[in-house]
């Protein structure tokens, strides 16, 4: 068997390299697809332990995700269509309504 | 021991291609070969999940984020004119050195953690984990309210897609 | 007759309800008419109780009648009770009566002004805030009364507030009132503060006086002190009487009304009805004489010299009201009230005729543009003659049997110092007088050819009223004829029930003086003050007839007592330079320094903390989500670390 520990590993990485593009790049669907990244990793490291302790739990979990990114995705997909219509890019550096 | 080795295989390699990938994701200047990649990340990840013997969830996985939400993010790439975004340099601030320092060493910190411990938590008595049969049951008795809310948030987030997008509301007035 | 002592005060009320909450849309006639009628018929009821009281046996005057109640403050209790007896029926007598004909002349004297119904709204408020001190059973309803006057006053001073000077004045007379009012509450609290110790725990004058001999000696002189420095405001003396020749920029009914016969006797009639306390302190009776006799002397020497019609009358209450002080101030309480009673008669006429002047010369008050006025105007001239008599102590006039009254009271109860202050002021008195009368009336007319024109006599509205005064200034004296003369003084007798304090020892020893007197001596003491009377009157007469040119080179000759007189001692200025200065300079000291410097600065200094550090935070809020999202991965981390931090060792 493959320890579990390098499945883990593996996510972890994935992890990372989702956060580092999330907090980079400045192009909004990357950042967008990087967060999806750190989903998957996520993901990953449930299935492999519900896969180890022959827990059902952990696939659930991951079912609801995968559902909750895709509302996201959807929705979010539409946010950056908005926010291109009204600054006419989706640059992130443009939008800072909230600065105080 | 030829089914192990096999398998070890295919797990490095699946690895490495799904780290590869996501690595070359947010590296990419053009956006269409973002998403390129991060399809072969999400299909290296699928590929992982069969190795976990969770064959729905990897089915699942390729239908959704390689079917569906890739290509939505394509759609909306074309929808939308990313040249000037794509001709964009990578600006570095304090903020982004900081947290990429800050993420690689949690990175390090996570293997360690993870590969020194063992998994602790209560060892369940499925044979298998991962096939349709199994998981639709449960869909449909002990997680049937999580299962419709979960229908009720897609309807939600469908119905608000399509009020952002669209380009008139109701009245005429301008979105 | 008890049941309807609250009539008197109840139909001002009215009248001041209808001309004020209806009475937009009224015609003049009709307005005039509702305020007039309201004063008239109070004055018919306080005429009614007035012969009511008389059939009642004397010790038994005394009637209460209790509308509400008012206060309960634990233990403390007081209502709106109104009270007759003997004092406050003459007083009720005198201010319905006089008030009533002012009310009449008003109407004439008024006519064309834009704020006729204002006016008269504030006339009839003024009246029932006066009755309600006059009739009031405890301190505490004459203190509503006392303070309700003051507004009224300030209202009717200020009454053309369009003028500078008017508005000014209205100001002047409130904030010196408040002065004398908060010496007033002062005294209440002290009596409430040392009455509670006993038990007692009441306002009302009956019990107070009751409890009087609880007080203690010097408590009762505080007491008294500070009550005298309320009487002071209000009554226009030294020191605080200062408003009081300002106030004559109100219309002259005003001064008629409130300056010269009702509101400036509060402080009289407030001692006199507190007899019982002051004859428990000599001090302060000695200083109420002092005070009275100072404050009659100076202001009569101040309005030796002055030119405004209206000043020097204002001038003369002061004096006069002094006298009225030195009456109550030697213990001859009577005298005191009877003085005010004449003095409201003929002090009233005097400035109703010279508004009738004002009226005929077109607002004009020098009396140096003056002169001959008797030929264009006989009524008024006519009248004024009598009230000028009256106050010069002219025997056979009312002011001649009060005011001798109060000297030779004076003198027996041996106040030496007092009586020669008086005697001198009674001379300066008629001098000032027959200086008026003579200036403005005879000689030869001085005004220019344009006023000349339209002198005219006023109205029957105005110079009827005038008419009823002048016989009452001058037959007003009677009531009180002294024995020696051949009368029973009525006057005294009438009040002496409520003078209780009388019988107190310092006191009573005076007055069984003055009853031992031979009556030759009470004949020199009055040959006395008219011979001072008519030497006045000679020296005026000598001045301004025979020869106009003597007073303006004795003028010249003592150029700097004249400056000073005429300039009213720079009493005014003193005060200004002092006090008001003083107060300003110390409240712009606070306003700079402790306001702006220390307060301002402490929620300033508050505030731009908060602002710095917000400045500061503010900082954080880059508005980037990628600035949030490292925030979120730094959290994340650090509670990931604290949890998993164990587990790699």
């Amino acid at each position: 068997m493959i320890p579990v520990q390098a499945y883990f590993v593996v996510s972890a990485i994935l992890f990372i390299i989702g956060v580092i593009g999330a907090i980079t790049r400045r192009n909004a669907i990357v950042v967008f697809m990087s967060i999806e990244m750190m989903l998957n990793a996520v993901n990953l490291t449930l299935i492999a332990a519900s896969s180890y302790l022959h827990s059902i739990d952990g696939v659930m979990f991951v079912f609801f995700v995968m559902t909750v990114a895709a509302a996201e995705a959807a929705v979010g997909l539409a946010i950056f269509l908005m926010m291109y219509r009204k600054k006419d890019t989706i640059k992130l550096d443009e939008f800072n309504l909230l600065k105080g | 021991m030829a089914v192990l080795i096999a398998k070890w295989v295919i797990f490095v390699v699946t690895s490495l291609l799904a780290i590869v990938s996501s690595l070359m994701m947010i590296t990419r200047r053009n956006t269409i070969h973002s998403a390129l990649f991060m399809v072969l990340a999400f299909v290296a990840s699928a590929i992982l999940y069969l190795l976990l013997g969770c064959q729905f969830l990897a089915m699942i996985q390729i239908i959704v984020y390689a079917g569906a939400v890739m290509m939505l993010v394509i759609f909306v790439i074309m929808m939308i004119d990313l040249s000037r975004e794509e001709k964009l340099k990578m600006k570095i601030t304090k903020t982004k050195v900081a947290g990429v320092i800050i993420s690689i060493l949690f990175m390090l910190f996570l293997i360690l953690v993870m590969a020194f411990n063992s998994v602790k938590g209560k060892m369940g008595t499925l044979a298998s984990i991962g096939d349709a049969k199994t998981i639709g049951t449960l869909l449909f008795s002990r997680f049937l309210l999580p299962f419709e809310v979960a229908s009720v948030l897609l309807l939600a987030a469908m119905v608000g897609a399509v009020m952002l997008s669209k380009k008139k509301a109701f009245g005429g007035e301008d979105q | 007759m008890t049941s309807y002592i609250w009539l008197i005060p109840f139909f001002p009320m009215v009248g001041f309800l209808i001309n004020g909450l209806l009475g937009v849309k009224f015609k003049r006639s009709w307005i005039h008419i509702i305020a007039a009628s309201a004063i008239g018929l109070s004055f018919l009821a306080t005429l009614i109780l007035f012969f009511e009281l008389l059939k009642v046996e004397p010790a038994a005057r005394h009637f209460e009648n209790v509308i509400f109640d008012w206060i309960i403050a634990g233990k403390f209790k007081t209502q709106i009770a109104f009270m007759i007896d003997p004092l406050s029926i003459v007083m009720a007598l005198v201010v319905t009566g006089v008030s009533f004909m002012i009310h009449i002349y008003a109407g004439g004297y008024m006519h064309g002004d834009p704020g006729f119904r204002r006016f008269f709204i504030y006339l009839n408020l003024f009246v029932f805030f006066m009755l309600i001190l006059i009739l009031a059973n405890s301190f505490l309803l004459m203190f509503v009364g006392w303070e309700g006057v003051g507004l009224c006053s300030y209202l009717l001073i200020g009454f053309w507030f369009e003028k500078d000077s008017a508005a000014t004045a209205g100001k002047k007379a409130f904030v010196v009132n408040r002065i004398g009012d908060f010496g007033f509450v002062l005294g209440l609290f002290l009596i409430v503060a040392t009455l509670s110790q006993h038990g007692i725990w009441s306002l009302n004058f009956d019990v107070v006086f009751k409890h009087a001999e609880l007080l203690g000696p010097t408590t009762v002189t505080a007491i008294t002190l500070l009550l005298f420095i309320g009487a002071t405001g209000k009554s226009a003396q030294i020191p605080l009487y200062v408003w009081l020749p300002d106030a004559m920029e109100g219309p002259t009914p005003v001064s008629a009304l409130i300056h010269a016969a009702t509101m400036v006797t509060a402080g009289v009639y407030m001692i006199a009805r507190c007899n019982v306390l002051y004859s428990m302190a000599p001090v302060s009776l000695e200083v109420v004489a002092v005070v009275g006799a100072l404050t009659a002397f100076f202001s009569a020497t101040i309005a030796l010299v002055q030119n405004d019609f209206k000043r020097i009358l204002a001038y003369s209450t002061v004096s006069q009201l002094g006298y009225m002080f030195v009456g109550v101030g030697v213990g001859a309480f009577s005298a005191g009230i009877f003085h005010l009673m004449t003095h409201a008669f003929f002090k009233g006429l005097l400035f109703l005729a010279s508004g009738s002047v004002m009226h005929a010369m077109a607002g004009e008050l020098n009396i140096q543009k003056m002169g001959g006025l008797k030929k264009f105007m006989p009524v008024t001239f006519w009248v004024f003659m009598m009230a000028t008599l009256a106050i010069s102590g002219i025997p056979g006039f009312s002011g001649f049997f009060s005011k001798d009254e109060i000297l030779w009271q004076s003198f027996h109860r041996g106040h030496l110092f007092v009586w020669i202050l008086g005697t001198l002021a009674a001379g300066l008195t008629a001098f000032y007088m027959f200086r008026l009368t003579f200036v403005a009336f005879f000689g030869k007319p001085r005004m220019d050819e344009e006023a000349k024109h339209h002198l005219h006599e006023s109205p029957k509205v105005m110079t009827y009223p005038m008419i009823v005064l002048a016989i009452a200034s001058v037959v007003g004296g009677y009531v009180g004829i002294p024995p020696v003369l051949g009368g029973a003084n009525r006057f005294e007798k009438f009040l002496e029930p409520i003078m209780g304090g009388g019988a107190h020892e310092a006191v009573a020893e005076g007055a069984k003086a003055v009853a031992h007197a031979s009556a030759s001596l009470e004949f020199t003491m009055m040959a006395v003050s008219v011979i001072v009377a008519l030497i006045g009157i000679a020296v005026a007469y000598v001045f301004y007839i025979k020869n106009p040119q003597l007073p303006v080179r004795l003028a010249e000759g003592m150029r700097g007592l004249y400056t000073l007189l005429y300039n009213k001692y720079f009493v005014d200025e003193f005060y200004n330079s002092v006090f008001v200065q003083g107060t300003k300079d110390f409240a712009t000291f606070l306003w700079q320094k402790v306001d702006v410097g220390i307060i301002d600065a402490i929620v300033n200094g508050v505030a731009g903390l908060v602002e710095t550090c917000g400045g500061l935070i503010r900082r954080l809020q880059t508005g980037y989500v990628q600035t949030y999202a490292f925030s979120i991965l730094v959290g994340g981390v650090a509670v990931f670390v604290y949890f998993f931090w164990e587990s790699l060792f």
